[in-house]
Protein backbone atom coordinates (compact mmCIF):
# COMPACT_ATOMS: atom_id res chain seq x y z
CA UNK A 1 0.00 0.00 0.00
CA UNK A 2 2.89 2.42 1.07
CA UNK A 3 4.79 1.44 -2.23
CA UNK A 4 1.48 2.04 -4.16
CA UNK A 5 1.27 5.69 -2.16
CA UNK A 6 4.87 6.41 -3.39
CA UNK A 7 5.37 5.47 -6.80
CA UNK A 8 2.51 8.31 -7.42
CA UNK A 9 0.31 5.57 -9.76
CA UNK A 10 -2.45 6.97 -7.68
CA UNK A 11 -2.19 10.45 -9.32
CA UNK A 12 -2.49 8.75 -12.82
CA UNK A 13 -6.35 8.71 -12.45
CA UNK A 14 -6.64 12.59 -11.59
CA UNK A 15 -4.10 13.40 -14.27
CA UNK A 16 -6.07 12.02 -17.00
CA UNK A 17 -9.30 13.48 -15.44
CA UNK A 18 -7.78 16.81 -16.28
CA UNK A 19 -5.69 15.91 -19.27
CA UNK A 20 -7.54 12.69 -21.12
CA UNK A 21 -10.85 11.74 -19.88
CA UNK A 22 -11.23 9.18 -22.39
CA UNK A 23 -7.91 7.25 -21.32
CA UNK A 24 -9.58 7.38 -17.50
CA UNK A 25 -11.99 4.06 -19.23
CA UNK A 26 -8.97 2.23 -20.03
CA UNK A 27 -7.23 2.37 -16.42
CA UNK A 28 -11.22 1.41 -14.91
CA UNK A 29 -11.23 -1.43 -17.85
CA UNK A 30 -9.00 -3.37 -15.86
CA UNK A 31 -10.62 -5.49 -12.21
CA UNK A 32 -8.96 -3.61 -9.25
CA UNK A 33 -10.70 -2.77 -5.95
CA UNK A 34 -8.18 0.38 -6.27
CA UNK A 35 -10.28 1.85 -8.70
CA UNK A 36 -13.24 2.15 -6.02
CA UNK A 37 -11.43 3.55 -3.22
CA UNK A 38 -9.56 6.45 -5.66
CA UNK A 39 -13.61 7.11 -6.31
CA UNK A 40 -14.00 7.35 -2.65
CA UNK A 41 -11.25 9.52 -2.24
CA UNK A 42 -12.41 12.17 -4.36
CA UNK A 43 -16.02 12.11 -3.55
CA UNK A 44 -14.61 12.78 0.04
CA UNK A 45 -12.10 15.64 -0.92
CA UNK A 46 -14.74 17.35 -3.26
CA UNK A 47 -17.25 16.98 -0.02
CA UNK A 48 -14.43 18.44 1.87
CA UNK A 49 -13.90 21.51 -0.20
CA UNK A 50 -17.98 21.72 -0.88
CA UNK A 51 -18.10 22.59 3.02
CA UNK A 52 -15.35 24.65 3.61
CA UNK A 53 -16.41 26.64 0.51
CA UNK A 54 -20.20 27.30 1.57
CA UNK A 55 -19.10 28.24 5.24
CA UNK A 56 -17.12 30.49 3.74
CA UNK A 57 -20.03 32.64 1.94
CA UNK A 58 -22.23 31.89 5.02
CA UNK A 59 -21.81 33.87 8.24
CA UNK A 60 -19.92 31.99 10.20
CA UNK A 61 -21.38 30.76 13.44
CA UNK A 62 -19.69 27.64 15.46
CA UNK A 63 -22.28 25.69 13.57
CA UNK A 64 -19.27 25.09 11.17
CA UNK A 65 -17.38 22.58 13.81
CA UNK A 66 -20.48 20.26 13.24
CA UNK A 67 -20.30 20.37 9.83
CA UNK A 68 -17.00 20.12 9.20
CA UNK A 69 -16.51 17.06 11.64
CA UNK A 70 -19.81 15.56 11.53
CA UNK A 71 -21.54 16.92 8.50
CA UNK A 72 -19.05 15.84 5.93
CA UNK A 73 -19.85 12.04 6.81
CA UNK A 74 -23.03 12.53 6.44
CA UNK A 75 -22.54 14.53 3.17
CA UNK A 76 -20.13 11.90 1.70
CA UNK A 77 -22.88 9.29 2.72
CA UNK A 78 -25.74 11.59 0.64
CA UNK A 79 -23.14 11.89 -2.47
CA UNK A 80 -22.12 8.16 -2.40
CA UNK A 81 -26.25 6.93 -2.33
CA UNK A 82 -26.79 9.59 -4.88
CA UNK A 83 -23.86 7.99 -6.71
CA UNK A 84 -24.87 4.23 -5.98
CA UNK A 85 -28.62 5.19 -7.26
CA UNK A 86 -27.55 6.94 -10.38
CA UNK A 87 -25.06 4.65 -11.75
CA UNK A 88 -27.95 1.91 -11.10
CA UNK A 89 -30.22 4.04 -13.57
CA UNK A 90 -27.70 4.24 -15.62
CA UNK A 91 -26.74 0.51 -15.68
CA UNK A 92 -30.26 -0.60 -15.97
CA UNK A 93 -30.93 2.04 -19.27
CA UNK A 94 -27.82 1.07 -21.10
CA UNK A 95 -28.79 -2.41 -20.29
CA UNK A 96 -32.27 -2.10 -21.83
CA UNK A 97 -29.98 -0.20 -24.60
CA UNK A 98 -28.00 -3.30 -25.19
CA UNK A 99 -25.40 -2.40 -23.49
CA UNK A 100 -23.33 -4.25 -21.37
CA UNK A 101 -24.06 -3.75 -17.69
CA UNK A 102 -20.92 -2.64 -15.69
CA UNK A 103 -22.31 -0.92 -12.34
CA UNK A 104 -18.84 -0.73 -10.90
CA UNK A 105 -17.38 1.00 -13.37
CA UNK A 106 -20.26 3.26 -13.46
CA UNK A 107 -19.71 4.37 -9.59
CA UNK A 108 -16.08 4.75 -10.38
CA UNK A 109 -16.79 6.82 -13.42
CA UNK A 110 -19.34 8.97 -11.48
CA UNK A 111 -17.00 9.05 -8.56
CA UNK A 112 -14.01 10.78 -10.16
CA UNK A 113 -15.50 12.52 -12.41
CA UNK A 114 -16.32 14.71 -9.77
CA UNK A 115 -12.49 15.67 -9.11
CA UNK A 116 -12.60 19.09 -10.75
CA UNK A 117 -14.99 20.33 -8.27
CA UNK A 118 -12.19 20.51 -6.14
CA UNK A 119 -11.14 23.73 -7.90
CA UNK A 120 -14.39 25.53 -6.76
CA UNK A 121 -12.45 26.66 -3.65
CA UNK A 122 -9.19 28.33 -4.63
CA UNK A 123 -10.82 30.18 -7.22
CA UNK A 124 -14.33 31.33 -5.10
CA UNK A 125 -11.67 32.07 -2.27
CA UNK A 126 -10.05 34.92 -4.50
CA UNK A 127 -13.21 36.68 -4.54
CA UNK A 128 -14.16 36.28 -1.15
CA UNK A 129 -10.53 37.60 0.14
CA UNK A 130 -11.44 40.80 -2.17
CA UNK A 131 -15.00 40.66 -1.47
CA UNK A 132 -15.70 40.44 -5.05
CA UNK A 133 -19.49 39.61 -5.85
CA UNK A 134 -18.23 35.88 -3.89
CA UNK A 135 -21.15 34.48 -4.15
CA UNK A 136 -22.01 35.00 -7.97
CA UNK A 137 -18.89 33.46 -8.89
CA UNK A 138 -19.07 30.43 -6.42
CA UNK A 139 -22.64 30.17 -8.61
CA UNK A 140 -20.89 30.37 -12.01
CA UNK A 141 -17.78 28.26 -10.99
CA UNK A 142 -20.20 25.42 -9.66
CA UNK A 143 -22.08 25.53 -12.69
CA UNK A 144 -18.45 25.37 -15.08
CA UNK A 145 -17.33 22.91 -12.93
CA UNK A 146 -20.72 20.56 -12.72
CA UNK A 147 -20.55 20.98 -16.47
CA UNK A 148 -16.81 19.95 -16.57
CA UNK A 149 -17.76 16.71 -14.60
CA UNK A 150 -20.85 16.19 -16.78
CA UNK A 151 -18.49 16.20 -19.63
CA UNK A 152 -16.05 13.79 -18.22
CA UNK A 153 -18.47 11.36 -16.72
CA UNK A 154 -20.03 11.27 -20.59
CA UNK A 155 -16.87 11.07 -22.09
CA UNK A 156 -15.77 7.87 -20.03
CA UNK A 157 -19.02 6.65 -20.51
CA UNK A 158 -18.88 6.83 -24.19
CA UNK A 159 -15.51 5.31 -24.60
CA UNK A 160 -16.81 2.44 -21.81
CA UNK A 161 -19.69 1.66 -24.17
CA UNK A 162 -17.77 2.55 -26.98
CA UNK A 163 -21.08 4.85 -28.40
CA UNK A 164 -21.27 8.54 -30.00
CA UNK A 165 -20.44 11.29 -27.34
CA UNK A 166 -24.30 12.89 -27.82
CA UNK A 167 -25.66 9.62 -27.86
CA UNK A 168 -23.69 9.02 -23.97
CA UNK A 169 -25.12 12.20 -22.95
CA UNK A 170 -28.33 11.67 -23.76
CA UNK A 171 -28.26 8.26 -21.90
CA UNK A 172 -26.78 9.73 -19.30
CA UNK A 173 -29.22 12.52 -18.69
CA UNK A 174 -31.96 10.48 -19.26
CA UNK A 175 -32.49 9.50 -15.61
CA UNK A 176 -31.82 12.90 -14.16
CA UNK A 177 -35.06 13.69 -16.70
CA UNK A 178 -36.97 11.56 -14.90
CA UNK A 179 -35.84 11.82 -11.73
CA UNK A 180 -36.92 15.76 -12.03
CA UNK A 181 -40.67 14.54 -13.46
CA UNK A 182 -40.76 12.43 -10.27
CA UNK A 183 -39.19 15.16 -8.19
CA UNK A 184 -41.60 18.19 -9.20
CA UNK A 185 -45.02 15.33 -8.82
CA UNK A 186 -43.98 14.65 -5.57
CA UNK A 187 -42.40 18.41 -4.66
CA UNK A 188 -46.89 19.00 -6.17
CA UNK A 189 -48.46 16.78 -4.21
CA UNK A 190 -46.80 17.63 -0.53
CA UNK A 191 -48.05 21.31 -1.57
CA UNK A 192 -51.15 20.06 -2.10
CA UNK A 193 -50.99 17.76 1.43
CA UNK A 194 -49.55 20.87 3.13
CA UNK A 195 -52.27 23.64 1.85
CA UNK A 196 -54.99 20.70 2.87
CA UNK A 197 -53.92 19.98 6.30
CA UNK A 198 -53.90 24.25 6.56
CA UNK A 199 -57.26 24.27 5.31
CA UNK B 1 4.59 11.32 -17.33
CA UNK B 2 6.67 11.71 -13.94
CA UNK B 3 6.32 15.92 -14.77
CA UNK B 4 2.92 15.68 -14.56
CA UNK B 5 2.20 13.70 -11.49
CA UNK B 6 4.29 16.37 -10.18
CA UNK B 7 2.19 19.36 -11.43
CA UNK B 8 -1.11 17.29 -10.28
CA UNK B 9 0.73 16.67 -6.73
CA UNK B 10 1.42 20.25 -6.02
CA UNK B 11 -2.07 20.98 -7.17
CA UNK B 12 -3.35 18.74 -5.22
CA UNK B 13 -1.42 20.74 -2.33
CA UNK B 14 -2.41 23.97 -3.55
CA UNK B 15 -6.24 22.94 -2.78
CA UNK B 16 -4.97 20.94 0.76
CA UNK B 17 -3.35 24.38 1.66
CA UNK B 18 -6.20 26.99 0.54
CA UNK B 19 -8.45 24.64 2.73
CA UNK B 20 -6.61 25.11 5.62
CA UNK B 21 -6.15 28.45 5.28
CA UNK B 22 -10.20 28.53 4.74
CA UNK B 23 -10.94 26.73 7.66
CA UNK B 24 -8.19 29.35 9.99
CA UNK B 25 -10.06 31.90 8.62
CA UNK B 26 -13.37 30.63 9.84
CA UNK B 27 -12.43 30.28 12.99
CA UNK B 28 -10.67 33.14 13.36
CA UNK B 29 -13.80 35.37 12.05
CA UNK B 30 -15.86 33.24 14.73
CA UNK B 31 -13.32 34.04 17.70
CA UNK B 32 -13.65 37.88 16.79
CA UNK B 33 -17.65 37.68 16.48
CA UNK B 34 -17.44 35.89 20.23
CA UNK B 35 -15.24 38.78 21.53
CA UNK B 36 -17.43 40.81 20.69
CA UNK B 37 -20.49 38.76 21.62
CA UNK B 38 -18.70 38.18 25.51
CA UNK B 39 -17.82 42.33 26.00
CA UNK B 40 -21.33 43.02 25.40
CA UNK B 41 -23.35 40.58 26.95
CA UNK B 42 -23.02 38.70 30.08
CA UNK B 43 -22.31 35.03 30.33
CA UNK B 44 -25.35 32.55 29.90
CA UNK B 45 -24.69 30.20 32.73
CA UNK B 46 -25.34 30.20 36.59
CA UNK B 47 -27.68 32.40 39.20
CA UNK B 48 -29.40 34.81 36.55
CA UNK B 49 -31.98 37.09 35.59
CA UNK B 50 -35.20 35.99 33.51
CA UNK B 51 -36.03 38.03 30.62
CA UNK B 52 -40.15 38.59 29.76
CA UNK B 53 -41.35 40.18 27.10
CA UNK B 54 -44.75 42.15 26.83
CA UNK B 55 -45.53 43.69 23.73
CA UNK B 56 -48.50 44.35 21.42
CA UNK B 57 -52.45 43.68 23.08
CA UNK B 58 -53.03 41.46 25.67
CA UNK B 59 -55.37 38.83 24.90
CA UNK B 60 -56.26 35.44 25.22
CA UNK B 61 -55.25 33.59 21.88
CA UNK B 62 -58.32 32.35 19.86
CA UNK B 63 -57.10 28.76 20.71
CA UNK B 64 -54.74 27.06 22.91
CA UNK B 65 -51.80 26.15 20.09
CA UNK B 66 -52.18 27.91 17.16
CA UNK B 67 -51.93 26.13 13.84
CA UNK B 68 -48.47 25.10 13.59
CA UNK B 69 -48.61 23.97 17.05
CA UNK B 70 -47.03 27.24 19.34
CA UNK B 71 -48.59 28.73 21.67
CA UNK B 72 -49.16 32.65 21.38
CA UNK B 73 -51.43 35.53 23.37
CA UNK B 74 -50.87 35.53 27.22
CA UNK B 75 -50.87 31.94 27.69
CA UNK B 76 -47.61 32.04 26.15
CA UNK B 77 -46.69 34.82 28.81
CA UNK B 78 -47.83 33.01 31.22
CA UNK B 79 -46.24 29.88 30.40
CA UNK B 80 -42.76 31.59 30.03
CA UNK B 81 -43.61 32.65 33.79
CA UNK B 82 -44.45 29.84 35.03
CA UNK B 83 -40.89 28.08 33.20
CA UNK B 84 -38.54 31.40 34.77
CA UNK B 85 -40.11 30.38 38.30
CA UNK B 86 -39.39 26.82 37.67
CA UNK B 87 -36.03 27.47 36.85
CA UNK B 88 -33.60 27.22 39.20
CA UNK B 89 -31.31 29.38 38.06
CA UNK B 90 -33.25 32.58 38.31
CA UNK B 91 -33.29 34.62 41.03
CA UNK B 92 -34.82 37.73 39.32
CA UNK B 93 -37.23 38.53 36.55
CA UNK B 94 -37.58 41.34 34.51
CA UNK B 95 -40.84 42.27 32.50
CA UNK B 96 -40.40 44.37 29.57
CA UNK B 97 -43.51 45.95 28.75
CA UNK B 98 -44.68 47.92 25.49
CA UNK B 99 -48.52 47.46 25.43
CA UNK B 100 -51.34 49.67 25.60
CA UNK B 101 -53.16 46.96 27.28
CA UNK B 102 -55.90 44.27 26.50
CA UNK B 103 -58.53 42.38 27.63
CA UNK B 104 -60.05 42.30 31.67
CA UNK B 105 -59.13 38.50 32.18
CA UNK B 106 -55.97 38.04 30.13
CA UNK B 107 -54.36 40.68 32.41
CA UNK B 108 -55.63 39.47 35.73
CA UNK B 109 -54.04 36.20 34.51
CA UNK B 110 -50.84 37.51 33.72
CA UNK B 111 -50.86 40.10 36.99
CA UNK B 112 -51.54 36.94 39.31
CA UNK B 113 -48.78 35.15 38.12
CA UNK B 114 -46.65 38.04 39.16
CA UNK B 115 -48.15 37.71 42.33
CA UNK B 116 -47.41 34.15 42.86
CA UNK B 117 -43.91 34.37 41.73
CA UNK B 118 -43.24 37.23 44.41
CA UNK B 119 -44.73 34.85 47.16
CA UNK B 120 -41.53 32.71 45.82
CA UNK B 121 -38.89 34.75 47.11
CA UNK B 122 -39.02 35.87 43.06
CA UNK B 123 -37.78 39.57 42.28
CA UNK B 124 -39.81 40.80 39.82
CA UNK B 125 -38.85 44.57 38.32
CA UNK B 126 -41.20 45.96 35.51
CA UNK B 127 -39.66 48.13 32.88
CA UNK B 128 -41.84 49.95 30.77
CA UNK B 129 -41.11 51.07 26.93
CA UNK B 130 -43.06 53.42 24.63
CA UNK B 131 -46.39 52.35 26.17
CA UNK B 132 -47.51 50.35 29.23
CA UNK B 133 -50.91 51.86 29.76
CA UNK B 134 -54.35 50.45 31.38
CA UNK B 135 -53.55 46.99 31.27
CA UNK B 136 -50.03 47.37 30.32
CA UNK B 137 -49.64 48.99 33.40
CA UNK B 138 -52.20 46.34 35.67
CA UNK B 139 -48.79 43.95 35.26
CA UNK B 140 -46.52 46.34 35.97
CA UNK B 141 -48.03 47.42 39.13
CA UNK B 142 -47.71 43.82 40.18
CA UNK B 143 -43.57 43.91 39.84
CA UNK B 144 -41.48 45.20 42.96
CA UNK B 145 -39.46 47.66 41.01
CA UNK B 146 -41.12 49.69 38.29
CA UNK B 147 -39.22 51.24 35.95
CA UNK B 148 -40.09 53.87 32.87
CA UNK B 149 -38.63 55.95 30.46
CA UNK B 150 -38.50 60.02 30.60
CA UNK B 151 -41.21 59.95 27.85
CA UNK B 152 -43.11 56.51 28.54
CA UNK B 153 -46.86 56.30 28.15
CA UNK B 154 -48.33 55.11 31.11
CA UNK B 155 -51.22 55.54 33.07
CA UNK B 156 -54.72 55.57 31.90
CA UNK B 157 -56.27 53.44 34.70
CA UNK B 158 -59.74 52.34 34.08
CA UNK B 159 -61.89 49.87 32.02
CA UNK B 160 -63.53 50.27 28.73
CA UNK B 161 -66.88 48.90 26.67
CA UNK B 162 -67.20 50.32 23.44
CA UNK B 163 -70.05 49.17 20.91
CA UNK B 164 -71.05 51.13 17.66
CA UNK B 165 -74.29 52.28 17.20
CA UNK B 166 -74.86 51.26 13.34
CA UNK B 167 -78.59 51.76 13.02
CA UNK B 168 -78.31 54.55 10.76
CA UNK B 169 -76.11 52.27 8.73
CA UNK B 170 -78.14 49.41 8.51
CA UNK B 171 -80.83 51.42 8.04
CA UNK B 172 -79.45 53.37 5.05
CA UNK B 173 -78.18 49.77 3.35
CA UNK B 174 -82.13 47.97 4.08
CA UNK B 175 -80.52 45.32 6.39
CA UNK B 176 -82.73 44.12 9.59
CA UNK B 177 -81.72 41.46 11.79
CA UNK B 178 -83.80 38.71 12.83
CA UNK B 179 -83.14 38.01 16.50
CA UNK B 180 -84.32 35.43 19.01
CA UNK B 181 -82.91 35.09 22.16
CA UNK B 182 -83.59 33.60 25.19
CA UNK B 183 -83.54 36.78 27.45
CA UNK B 184 -84.11 40.28 26.89
CA UNK B 185 -80.21 41.11 27.43
CA UNK B 186 -79.20 38.19 25.31
CA UNK B 187 -78.26 40.91 22.70
CA UNK B 188 -76.78 43.43 24.65
CA UNK B 189 -74.71 46.07 23.35
CA UNK B 190 -75.47 45.05 19.92
CA UNK B 191 -75.05 47.74 17.01
CA UNK B 192 -78.01 47.46 15.28
CA UNK B 193 -80.43 48.81 18.24
CA UNK B 194 -80.00 51.64 20.79
CA UNK B 195 -78.89 50.68 24.64
CA UNK B 196 -81.49 50.75 26.72
CA UNK B 197 -81.06 52.62 30.00
CA UNK B 198 -80.95 49.18 31.74
CA UNK B 199 -78.51 47.67 29.89
CA UNK B 200 -76.19 50.66 30.33
CA UNK B 201 -76.66 50.13 34.38
CA UNK B 202 -76.21 46.73 34.09
CA UNK B 203 -72.53 47.20 31.67
CA UNK B 204 -71.64 50.23 33.88
CA UNK B 205 -72.16 47.98 37.24
CA UNK B 206 -69.51 45.69 35.27
CA UNK B 207 -67.04 48.08 34.52
CA UNK B 208 -67.59 49.50 37.81
CA UNK B 209 -66.68 46.46 39.05
CA UNK B 210 -63.68 45.83 37.00
CA UNK B 211 -62.50 49.28 37.87
CA UNK B 212 -62.21 48.22 41.29
CA UNK B 213 -60.64 45.71 40.97
CA UNK B 214 -57.79 47.32 39.28
CA UNK B 215 -57.67 50.22 41.74
CA UNK B 216 -57.58 47.03 44.58
CA UNK B 217 -54.58 45.46 42.25
CA UNK B 218 -52.37 48.17 41.97
CA UNK B 219 -52.72 49.16 45.94
CA UNK B 220 -51.88 45.48 46.51
CA UNK B 221 -49.03 45.46 43.70
CA UNK B 222 -47.37 48.26 44.90
CA UNK B 223 -48.15 48.35 48.26
CA UNK B 224 -50.20 51.76 48.90
CA UNK B 225 -54.03 52.66 49.76
CA UNK B 226 -56.10 53.28 46.86
CA UNK B 227 -56.40 56.84 48.26
CA UNK B 228 -53.28 58.07 47.44
CA UNK B 229 -53.67 57.74 43.14
CA UNK B 230 -56.92 57.24 42.96
CA UNK B 231 -57.44 60.76 42.13
CA UNK B 232 -55.09 60.13 38.87
CA UNK B 233 -56.96 56.65 38.28
CA UNK B 234 -59.39 58.39 35.73
CA UNK B 235 -58.55 57.24 32.92
CA UNK B 236 -55.72 59.98 31.91
CA UNK B 237 -52.30 59.24 30.54
CA UNK B 238 -49.38 60.21 31.63
CA UNK B 239 -45.62 60.39 31.16
CA UNK B 240 -43.06 57.76 32.61
CA UNK B 241 -41.91 61.16 34.66
CA UNK B 242 -45.01 62.47 36.29
CA UNK B 243 -46.30 58.57 37.07
CA UNK B 244 -42.88 58.64 39.48
CA UNK B 245 -44.25 61.71 41.36
CA UNK B 246 -47.86 60.34 41.31
CA UNK B 247 -45.95 56.92 42.81
CA UNK B 248 -47.19 55.11 40.50
CA UNK B 249 -44.02 54.27 39.38
CA UNK B 250 -40.61 53.90 40.87
CA UNK B 251 -38.09 55.59 38.69
CA UNK B 252 -37.14 56.67 35.49
CA UNK B 253 -34.79 54.24 33.60
CA UNK B 254 -33.75 52.23 30.83
CA UNK B 255 -34.25 48.28 30.00
CA UNK B 256 -30.78 48.18 31.61
CA UNK B 257 -31.47 49.96 34.83
CA UNK B 258 -34.35 48.25 35.17
CA UNK B 259 -31.98 44.67 34.64
CA UNK B 260 -29.18 46.38 37.01
CA UNK B 261 -32.14 46.86 39.73
CA UNK B 262 -33.02 43.28 39.66
CA UNK B 263 -29.71 42.08 39.98
CA UNK B 264 -29.23 44.35 43.39
CA UNK B 265 -33.02 43.17 44.70
CA UNK B 266 -31.77 39.90 44.02
CA UNK B 267 -27.94 40.31 45.39
CA UNK B 268 -26.67 38.76 42.36
CA UNK B 269 -23.55 40.32 40.84
CA UNK B 270 -23.32 42.62 37.76
CA UNK B 271 -22.11 39.77 35.54
CA UNK B 272 -24.77 37.52 36.69
CA UNK B 273 -26.09 35.98 33.50
CA UNK B 274 -29.41 37.17 31.66
CA UNK B 275 -31.79 34.54 29.89
CA UNK B 276 -33.66 36.21 27.46
CA UNK B 277 -35.83 33.15 25.55
CA UNK B 278 -34.34 32.65 22.26
CA UNK B 279 -36.31 30.98 19.49
CA UNK B 280 -34.57 29.39 16.65
CA UNK B 281 -34.80 30.37 12.99
CA UNK B 282 -37.28 27.49 12.15
CA UNK B 283 -39.58 28.85 15.45
CA UNK B 284 -38.96 32.13 14.30
CA UNK B 285 -40.43 31.09 10.68
CA UNK B 286 -43.25 29.63 12.28
CA UNK B 287 -44.09 32.22 14.36
CA UNK B 288 -44.28 34.63 11.64
CA UNK B 289 -46.35 32.05 9.10
CA UNK B 290 -48.65 31.62 12.01
CA UNK B 291 -49.36 35.72 12.36
CA UNK B 292 -49.60 35.73 8.82
CA UNK B 293 -51.92 32.92 8.26
CA UNK B 294 -53.94 34.01 11.08
CA UNK B 295 -54.28 37.43 9.82
CA UNK B 296 -55.49 36.45 6.51
CA UNK B 297 -58.19 34.02 7.93
CA UNK B 298 -59.51 36.84 9.97
CA UNK B 299 -59.19 39.28 7.40
CA UNK B 300 -60.97 36.73 5.34
CA UNK B 301 -64.05 35.82 7.80
CA UNK B 302 -63.07 32.44 7.53
CA UNK B 303 -63.40 32.48 11.84
CA UNK B 304 -66.90 32.52 13.10
CA UNK B 305 -67.87 36.15 13.75
CA UNK B 306 -68.32 35.42 17.81
CA UNK B 307 -64.53 34.50 17.56
CA UNK B 308 -63.01 38.24 17.03
CA UNK B 309 -62.84 40.23 20.13
CA UNK B 310 -65.69 42.27 19.47
CA UNK B 311 -67.29 44.85 22.33
CA UNK B 312 -65.47 43.39 24.60
CA UNK B 313 -64.53 44.46 28.02
CA UNK B 314 -61.16 45.71 27.81
CA UNK B 315 -58.22 47.46 30.41
CA UNK B 316 -56.86 49.29 27.30
CA UNK B 317 -55.95 52.28 26.41
CA UNK B 318 -57.37 53.96 23.13
CA UNK B 319 -56.20 57.25 21.73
Amino acid sequence: MIQYLRSLQWVDYFLYVFVEPGRLTHVLQVENWRHLFIGLFSVVLVTIIQIITSALLVPQTSFFYYSISYGWILKIFITLICILLYAGLLDMLFQYSGYEGSVKKLVSILSISLFPQILLLPSVYIFKTFNFAPLFFNSLFSFILGLWSLFIAVKCISELHKMDFFRALVLTLLPLFFIGIAGFFVVLLMVFLLAGYLV
Amino acid sequence: MDRNRKILIALLSLVVLSAILAIVDISMTMQQKEKKHFTLEAPQYGPGVGVVRIYGRIEMASQRTGMLGINSGADAIVERLSQLAKDSRIRAIVIRINSPGGTVAATQEIFNKIMEIRKKNITVVASMGDIAASGGYYIASACDYVFANYGTITGSIGVIIMSPDLRGLFDKLGIKMNVIKSGRYKDILSSYRQISSEERELIQELIDTSYEKFLKDVSLGRNIPISDFKQYADGRVFTGATAVEYKLVDQVGTFHDSLSKAKELAELPDDAAVYEKTSSPFEELLMTMEAMYGGFMRAGGLFPADTVNNSIIEYSYKP
